[in-house]
């Protein structure tokens, strides 16, 4: 796994240097790049929306440890931001996360495998669980998401795994397969990540709210 | 009256309604069928057309039924024969679980896309109150037996009490952890028995809207609810959480002690359960070419 050399801002920092962004009017360096994000970050689509299902619980633990040590699964860990389409951060989110165990089975008795996080200051959000296991009723397997934030709408919305069989390798092609997904760009890449000890896999989830 | 027996469908069975000397059942054919009591032979069948099969509820008795096209335009069929005597015009969304008031003079709908539920005015055909609903989606309606109150349960777990008259929000009530799937009014409205993916029947009285007891037993979560039509009876239908494919239990509690008075086998997920008129018989459908007919005396 390559990590990228820059992050977005020092690859806009150098743009910057290098004349290869330049602004329309007399700008200062930093509103050149100030107004490039403010821009860049206006075209953010809201993340497409996926139904509740019946197995919302409410009430789970801040927890962003779901996977117990030792827990049968796939390790995954689910990381991203929480934003709106203007690109500013929400930090006062609250996201709750919910999945079926590495057999398929929802927690209504408790809550494992049910977390109720906030964004840190900078919105970036991360889990640390299993990949969820398949049942019959919704044979893709997916993650629960519901996000609230003040002055915005509520998001509902679910992640998919482009490694998933039920894609046969081509979630271009199979996403709508049997009516499960909405939006192809919820079917996520999945990343490999040869861990000391146990392999695992991550995905990347942005969560982009719209204003109430 | 027959004791239990199985009525063999030619088509998966969904939905059920009793009438005085039948039963109805909506099938996948998209027709609704009807069986005698006394033999449990079909008597007749009722056309629903193709594109209106998107959502579908009895009316009392079996009398009338709702359904929605794909335009979410609602029409109000005569069963006797089929033909539509109302049409409700406004949903601009999908639309999802309904109830029809035992009078047949209210009809509600919801739209889990929309975020609210219609109540319409049957005799008129007119909306009478847009109400806000939650974000989950409703996973059951039901009207209080006068028809002055609409409960809501929505996915997100809340329940909503809705004067019918006013439009107003009377109750929130947000104390479940859980969706509850299914709730049923007792036959003199003042108990409101909720359950759905905790496994227990909630029972709440209509005035303070407080739960005042839970019954337990079922030992699966609970799809289908129903108080017979003599309010002793209350009768669980189980929702299997991993597969709709195992077999679950059905289960008949005395309302006032919440003992098990029967336990039954249904081999899947059970989709509708109904009380004949004398409260004798109960029936449950389970997505299967037939339908389980059961005394409540037995």
């Amino acid at each position: 796994m390559t990590k990228p050399r820059y992050t977005r801002r020092q690859a806009l920092e150098n743009c910057i240097a290098k004349g290869l962004l330049i602004g329309g009017a007399a700008m200062s360096q930093s509103q050149l790049f100030a107004a490039y994000q403010a821009g860049e970050a206006a075209a953010q689509k809201p993340t497409p929306k996926e139904v509740l299902g019946p197995f919302y619980k409410k009430g789970a633990p801040n927890n962003t440890t779901m996977r117990a040590p030792g827990a049968p699964g796939f390790p995954l860990e689910i990381s991203g931001r929480v934003m709106n389409t203007k690109g500013q951060i929400l930090h006062e989110a609250k996201v709750d996360i919910w999945h079926a165990d590495h057999v398929g089975h929802y927690d209504t008795a408790g809550y494992t495998y049910r977390t109720k996080i906030s964004p840190d200051a900078k919105g970036n959000y991360k889990v640390d669980t299993i990949l969820p296991g398949h049942y019959d009723d919704r044979p893709a397997q997916h993650v629960h998401y519901l996000i609230s934030a003040p002055g915005h709408k509520p998001l509902i919305t679910q992640a998919y795994f482009a490694t998933d069989p039920f894609f046969e390798g081509d979630p271009d092609k199979n996403f709508k397969k049997r009516g499960i997904v909405g939006n192809r760009e919820l079917v996520l890449p999945v990343r490999l990540y040869e861990a000391p000890g146990t392999p695992r896999v991550s995905i990347t989830f942005d969560l982009i709210l719209e204003k109430a | 009256m027959p004791s239990d027996k199985l009525i063999q469908t030619t088509s998966e069975t969904g939905p059920l309604s009793f009438s005085a000397d039948s039963l109805a059942a909506w099938c996948r054919d998209g027709k609704v069928h009807f069986y005698s009591l006394q033999t449990g032979a079909e008597t007749r069948t009722v056309e629903i057309p193709q594109n209106a099969r998107r959502s579908f509820t009895f009316g009392p008795r079996s009398l009338y039924a709702a359904s929605a096209n794909a335009e979410h335009v609602i029409a109000l069929r005569d069963l006797k024969n089929g033909e539509i005597l109302h049409q409700f015009r406004g949903h601009t969304a999908g639309v999802g679980r309904m109830a029809i008031s035992d009078d047949n003079r209210q009809l509600a709908s919801t739209s889990a896309e929309e975020l609210s539920i219609r109540l319409w005015d049957i005799p008129t055909s007119n909306q009478r109150h847009k109400l806000p609903d939650g974000i989950g989606g409703a996973s059951a309606v039901a009207f209080s037996p006068d028809g002055k109150t609409l409960v809501v349960a929505n996915n997100d777990t809340d329940l909503r009490v809705f004067d019918t008259q006013s439009g107003k929000l009377v109750k929130l009530i947000t104390e479940q952890l859980l969706a509850m799937f299914d709730m049923s009014f007792s036959p003199d409205g003042k108990l409101l028995a909720a359950a759905g993916a905790d496994g227990v029947i909630s029972l709440f009285d209509s005035t303070s809207w407080r739960k005042l007891r839970e019954l337990k037993g079922q030992p699966h979560l609970i799809g289908a609810l129903r108080f017979s039509p003599d309010g002793k009876l209350l009768a669980t239908g189980g929702f299997d959480a991993d597969t709709v494919r195992n077999p679950v239990k059905v289960i008949l509690f005395n309302a006032a002690t919440g003992a098990a008075l029967r336990t039954l086998d249904a081999p899947h997920t059970v989709r509708s359960l109904e009380f004949s008129a004398d409260s004798a018989l109960f029936a449950a459908s389970y997505g299967e070419k037939r339908i389980s007919l059961w005394s409540t005396t037995a």
